[in-house]
């Protein structure tokens, strides 16, 4: 099949949209997304706002006259998130509807790109402000508690704090969604202002993949966004900072059945499109895939975990091992993680773990193709890291990497923060 | 196309299947999906953790396998002599996995090229066993560790004590993976008999999808499997406890490290014993149901969001076979006991007013084109395909079940499937 490539043009200022017309999906995806810089004044504001702007449109004012369309447009599906790439806070805006040869005709896209457009651009207004004040108040509470739940699935928890210990002092450190403390100051005007702010002047992308004609998309987003726009810049990635002489340590007591050992490294930002393949593959070999030295060596070898694995913000330049342990082991599974890394560092990678790590690389990349959401998601990581050649360059670069080039990205690496979730001493078994 | 494929062809859904039997006994199926990169199968057994109990053929005594033995010896095929089985997949590309429920054991994978090696390989692995002790042992840590992650989780906790608190006898009842007691029983000698007992392939489906050659898919399958297996010598037969009406215990609570509670309320299903396009008939009347009271346009939803009693995680569904069912609805919220008096409120007051027909109508819709966008995934057409041919319907007659839904039906199986009698409600509590 010919490779799937968008079409893009820039419609208003900082407004690209991105087309891919295809009849292979019985869906179209709309995807908008604004990028901000991660700050902390503005953090917890942009990271509510989306939440806000779907509970009602000046049009649908109230969450079930929001869904009662939603379900007479054949259950169309409107998403919201907030998410962290780099120190960038991405925004995005989703619909999906049923393609029009299938179900309802050519109006079902229509009305669902209009209610898109609604949500962002013209939301209900409060007696006030430009925003409904109940519900800022409403999801501000609603946040509150998601934040703090967060605890709940400890996993992601370990990984959340091994990451604002590590960074306390960056961007990056910052949870996408701001900490409880700037929730609390939140009020509706802050929240309307960063929305002018934010539709008028962050960098956006509309992609479309589906029953969508190139032209007609371009016009009508174009024409969705004639609302005062400002020339806007780019943010900046990130910022790059060395690890401590001594790795830090940070532990924390709660009563959980599990450990979990979480590993901080500092990278580097990869110089060149090379590296940045070589880094993804890397972190492909340590702990993405079950034949990866993580899974193998701590769980399946060792039989220490249940979990092991690793993760890389290729934009940021950090990596981070994770492994859900039994108590009491965090030493022994320390010792097996780390020497994983520096197997990687001397170049020692068997080729059944650079060949099963090359092909599942291709093959993830390939598997994009049957995704309209991945497809989008793939080509703004992509035109967000600037290494937006064609896909086949991508492609090329994960045949050619080679022991050499894993061995010089991770001997760069350093770990910077051991970050340790476990019951507090002397707790019995029956707390389990 | 070879003459031992049955093909049939649901023109609504846009979806086709073929059907044939393999020397082997093995049923074949295959969902032939043109532009597709990804390729996807699946191999379903029918032994699930409820299957524990039966009498061999011939045999005068019943058995009793220990709680937890299906996902256990799920665990040990997906593993062989030489290491890990998730090797030989990802040498191939392919992201495998494998997965236990009830009344079926799933064994699966996805990927872009080299189908053929990696269903070769799924087919020797389970169709190959060889359980040492050594390797049971090992397996046995692994699978401790992971029911004490579970054992972490408000949602798999409140989940798993409402189960056992709605049924009095019937296995469903136990977790899937048993517990860290029952599994210290399972040894390489119990696992043979499950294996021996349910691994035939009359008890066997495998569903292929993707764009695939039927004649060198059912040509690789004879090779893999030449011979009849098994002898063809009758099956066991399961012993399923008769489940009693009334529940076991209405209410049951714990508490546990977590930022808020959490609450779900269930009704085990009176109306059990069949399955057929019946037995898919009752499932969308009862989710029907459930979104038309509590769903995200209904009043109530509405009010308990406002109230910040429930968030997004809000969730109802139903779910069952053959011989059980249950419909549950919750999630986390900080009042409980509000939350639960309100859901059943709203219940008891459609009861007495009656369903909506807008409503009713309103979600005929989205229930067509959620299903329809959900049918972009391989993966999801080939899990439903599989729980239809289990259930003993077709899946291709979903879209057709859901336009004939009668809400005069619903009415009634509201009255029936929500009574009092059949009721229990469980909750986690945050330690004082």
């Amino acid at each position: 099949m010919a490779e799937a490539v968008f079409q893009s043009q820039v419609v208003a200022p900082g407004v690209t949209a991105h087309v891919l017309p295809t009849d292979r999906f019985r869906t179209t995806v709309v995807r908008c997304q604004l990028v901000a810089a991660l700050r902390r004044s503005t953090v917890a504001a942009l990271g509510l706002l989306p939440y806000v702007l779907r509970r009602g449109t000046r049009r649908l004012p109230g969450m079930r006259a929001m869904s009662h369309r939603l379900d007479s447009l054949y259950g169309a599906g409107l998403h919201v998130d907030v998410s962290k790439v780099g120190e960038m806070q991405i925004l995005g805006f989703q619909i999906e509807v049923v393609s029009g040869r299938i179900l309802g005709g050519p109006s079902v896209l229509r009305q669902g790109l209009g209610l898109l457009w609604d949500v962002l651009l013209r939301p209900a207004r409060g007696r006030r402000t430009a925003l409904r004040e109940d519900w800022v108040e409403q999801e501000r509470e609603q946040m509150r508690r998601f934040v703090a739940g967060l605890a709940n699935d400890k996993a992601a928890y370990a990984l959340r704090r091994c990451m604002a210990s590590m960074c306390a002092l960056e961007p990056f450190g910052l949870y996408e969604y701001g900490s409880p403390r700037a929730l609390a100051r939140l009020g509706p005007e802050g929240l309307a202002e960063a929305h002018l702010r934010a539709v008028r002047g962050l960098p956006i992308h509309v992609h479309a993949v589906g029953d969508v004609e190139p032209a007609v998309f371009f016009r009508q987003v174009g024409e969705a966004f004639r609302v005062g726009r400002r020339p806007v810049l780019a943010p900046r990635l990130a910022h790059s900072r060395g690890a401590p002489r001594s790795p830090r340590q940070v532990l924390e007591e709660r009563d959980v059945a599990q450990a979990q050992l979480c590993m901080g490294y500092r990278t580097g930002r990869p110089r060149g499109e090379a590296d940045h393949v070589a880094l993804g593959f890397a972190n492909g070999v340590l702990g993405v895939f079950p034949h990866s030295k993580l899974f193998q060596n701590v769980r399946e070898r060792a039989a220490l975990a249940y979990s092991a694995s690793s993760s890389v913000d290729r934009v940021k330049g950090v990596a981070f091992v994770h492994c859900g342990i039994a108590h009491g082991t965090h030493r022994a599974a320390q010792r097996i993680a780390q020497r994983q890394v520096e197997d990687l560092a001397r170049g020692r990678v068997t080729r059944h773990e650079m060949e099963s790590t090359r092909e599942g690389l291709l093959q993830a990349l390939h598997a994009v193709e049957d995704d309209p959401a991945q497809l989008i998601e793939l080509d703004f990581q992509r035109l967000l890291t600037g290494h937006d050649g064609p896909l086949a360059r991508t492609l090329d670069g994960i045949q050619r990497v080679t022991r050499e080039d894993l061995r010089r990205v991770v001997g760069r690496w350093r770990l910077d923060t051991v970050y340790l979730l476990t019951r507090p001493a002397g707790a019995g078994e029956a707390s389990a | 196309m070879s003459p031992a494929w049955r093909r049939r062809a649901y023109p609504a859904s846009g979806l086709e299947v073929l059907r044939a039997r393999a020397r082997s006994g093995l049923e074949v199926h295959l969902l032939p999906r043109p532009g597709y990169r990804r390729k996807f199968a699946l191999l379903a057994v029918r032994c699930g953790a409820a299957d524990g109990a039966f009498l061999p053929a011939g045999a005068a005594r019943p058995v009793e396998l220990p709680d937890g033995t299906a996902h256990f010896l799920e665990h040990c095929l997906f593993e062989d002599a030489r290491g890990s089985v998730f090797r030989a997949f990802a040498a191939q590309g392919a992201s495998a996995n494998a997965y236990t429920m009830a009344t079926r054991t799933c064994y699966l994978f996805g990927c872009t090229d080299r189908f053929e090696a990696s269903l070769r390989s799924l087919l020797r692995f389970v169709g190959r066993p060889g359980f040492r002790e050594a390797q049971v042992r090992r397996e046995r840590l692994v699978i401790e560790q992971e029911i004490r992650s579970g054992e972490d989780s408000a949602g798999w906790r409140a989940h798993h004590d409402l189960l056992g608190a709605l049924f009095l006898r019937h296995p469903v009842r136990t977790a899937i993976a048993g517990d860290v007691e029952s599994i210290r029983r399972i040894d390489a000698r119990v696992l043979d008999r499950c294996y021996r007992a349910y691994y035939r392939p009359e008890e066997m489906l495998l569903v292929a999808s993707g764009e695939l050659d039927p004649g060198r898919l059912l040509d690789l399958v004879d090779a893999a499997w030449p011979r009849r297996r098994g002898g063809g010598a009758p099956s066991v037969r399961r012993l399923r406890p008769a489940e009693p009406r009334g529940v076991r215990q209405a209410r049951v609570e714990r508490r546990m490290d977590v930022s808020q509670p959490y609450a779900l309320v269930g009704f085990k299903d009176p109306d059990v014993g069949y399955g057929g396009e019946r037995l898919l008939r009752k499932s969308l009347e009862v989710s029907m149901v459930l979104e038309m009271v509590l769903g995200r346009g209904g009043a109530l939803f509405h009010r308990l969001y406002e109230a910040g009693l429930v968030d997004d995680g809000f969730g109802s569904w139903y779910a069952g076979g053959r011989d059980h069912g249950y419909a549950v609805l919750g999630g986390e919220t900080p009042g409980p006991e509000r939350f639960v008096e309100a859901t059943l409120s709203a219940l008891d007051r459609a009861r007495r007013r009656g369903l909506s027909r807008a409503a009713f109508c309103r979600l005929k819709r989205k229930t067509l084109g959620r299903h329809l966008r959900y049918s972009n995934s391989l993966e999801f057409v080939a899990h439903q395909h599989v729980a239809a041919e289990l259930g003993g319907y077709e899946a291709g007659r979903y879209l057709g079940a859901v336009d004939d839904l009668d809400l005069g039906d619903c009415a009634r199986r509201l009255e029936l499937q929500f009574d009092e009698s059949c009721r229990a409600v469980a909750t986690v509590l945050p330690l004082q």
